[in-house]
């Protein structure tokens, strides 16, 4: 591998080793909360979002454009959650504006390129400055997750097996800095990028994993190595698409898993 | 109210949406293990969560002799929802009780994912991780779906000897099975 063609992107590739990770705990939660068609909807919404932000707000006004998709994020946020929508319901959301998304690119083409980034974003083409706000949101996320995971845990059981929401400041805080992560990396880094490393690694691990612990560690570790490789493995062989194989390993790495704790419940059986 | 009633009923009557019924007066007292009944759509579960304060009275009130924290309230059915591969130990940790836990329970589950326990382990760990530190008040909406006689049996001698051993201040209980020397309350 040619290193003086890996330097230039050593900001994206740090990026990659925790933003994966991030997500990869994150959709642990979001899996044992059932959220999965919950992202989905919410992940069309924030495009939405994005797209009038991009048509509506003038582009020196960053930050007013990422407040429109917070805005979209938290209409659907409350949406769902006040009308209790089920995976139908949540499906629906999801169809629906994906259709408006791409009905917005036939009144305005020009949105075209920002539909698909935010659809197939590349962590190859971030600017450095996005890549280092990505890694410092992610890093945060994975420091508050260290100290936190406990409290995160006791929560979510507790609101699923004991009816009891146990929500103060520190939470409410925390989930949303999460929230404010998962809109960030999904306008940057892309719905597929995004929800491939939200939601495969739990899907690999979790009838696989023989404690939270394993099973978390699990996640960080095929998840680093998945967007680390894809990225490094796309800029060697420029015929390959990052994201495309970074997904590709993740579901490599996360198969062999599922393989080898198939055969390993399999082999005492028969001895 | 004496000190020693954990709730009472007064006058009342309980719904959601176009539901109603009228519960009989009767009070709980501390250290008292009351058995719930009621037919399919009684407004079991509707009762419980007006315990609760989650939903209000149609009429009449419910007055508490006991913080509305120090009441358990473990949901029907609740066990197939945890999807995380979390083990016993990790489970009691995240409660701080593991002491308590490795009292109570066997130690080959310590390490056993909750998934992989029975309905009776996954019974006693709800439980135990919620009587650490308070001598709260524990509801159980239908514990017993699913769970053979034996360990049904089992649980309730469980619970009566923490009810005995003062480590909880009274438990209610919905089931439609029928038990022995506990007190009944039809709605």
């Amino acid at each position: 591998m040619n290193l003086e063609l890996v330097i230039p992107y050593l900001p994206v590739i740090i990026a990659a080793m925790l933003v994966s990770p991030a997500l990869a705990i994150q959709g642990a939660f979001i899996t044992q909360q059932g959220q999965a068609n919950w992202m989905l909807a919410i992940s069309q919404l924030c495009i939405t979002g994005h797209l009038l932000g991009k048509v509506f707000v003038p582009q020196e006004y960053f930050l007013l454009e990422f407040l429109v998709v917070i805005l979209f994020y938290w209409i659907g946020h409350y949406f769902s959650k006040r009308h209790q929508l089920d995976d139908i319901g949540l499906l629906s959301i999801f169809i629906s504006f994906m259709a408006i998304n791409y009905q917005l690119i036939s009144f305005i083409p020009i949105l075209e390129s920002h539909l698909t980034s935010t659809l197939y974003g590349d962590i190859a083409t971030l600017s450095n400055q996005d890549a280092y706000f990505l890694s410092v949101l992610a890093f945060t996320y994975l420091v508050l997750n260290l100290k936190f995971l406990s409290i995160r845990l006791r929560s979510l059981i507790d609101l699923i097996h004991y009816q009891v929401e146990t929500s103060n400041l520190k939470t409410v805080l925390l989930n949303t800095f999460i929230h404010a992560f998962l809109v960030f990396s999904l306008l940057k880094l892309g719905f597929l990028f995004v929800l491939a490393f939200l939601l495969l690694p739990s899907q690999f691990l979790r009838n696989s994993s023989k404690s939270l612990n394993s099973f978390l560690l699990g996640g960080v570790i095929i998840s680093i190595l998945s967007s680390s490789l894809g990225l490094l493995g796309s800029l060697n062989w420029t015929r390959l698409s990052t994201m495309p194989t970074q997904i590709s390993i993740l579901l490599l790495l996360g198969l062999t898993i599922k393989a080898y704790s198939w055969v390993s419940k399999k082999i005492p059986k028969r001895l | 109210m004496n000190n020693d009633t954990l709730f009472i009923t007064n006058s009342l009557t309980i719904g959601i949406g176009y539901f109603t019924n009228q519960i009989p007066q009767f009070e709980m007292k501390k250290g008292e293990f009351i058995h719930l009944k009621g037919k399919n759509g009684s407004g079991k579960t509707t009762f419980v969560k007006t315990i609760l304060n989650e939903i209000h009275p149609v009429e009449g009130s419910i007055k508490h002799g006991i913080d509305l924290n120090d009441i358990t309230y473990i949901k029907q059915e609740s066990f197939k929802k945890i999807l995380l591969p979390i083990n016993v130990e990790e489970w009691l940790k995240i409660y701080n009780a593991i002491e308590l836990g490795k009292t109570l329970l066997p130690n080959r589950i310590l390490s056993q994912t909750f998934k992989s326990l029975s309905g009776g382990e996954k019974q006693k760990l709800s439980i135990i991780s919620k009587i650490q530190s308070t001598r709260s008040l524990l509801i159980l909406d239908e514990p017993f779906n699913h769970i053979d006689t034996s360990s049904r049996l089992e649980i309730m001698s469980f619970l009566s000897s923490l009810l005995n051993k003062a480590m909880l201040s009274g438990i209610l209980i919905i089931s439609h099975h029928d038990f022995d020397g506990v007190r009944v309350i039809e709605i």
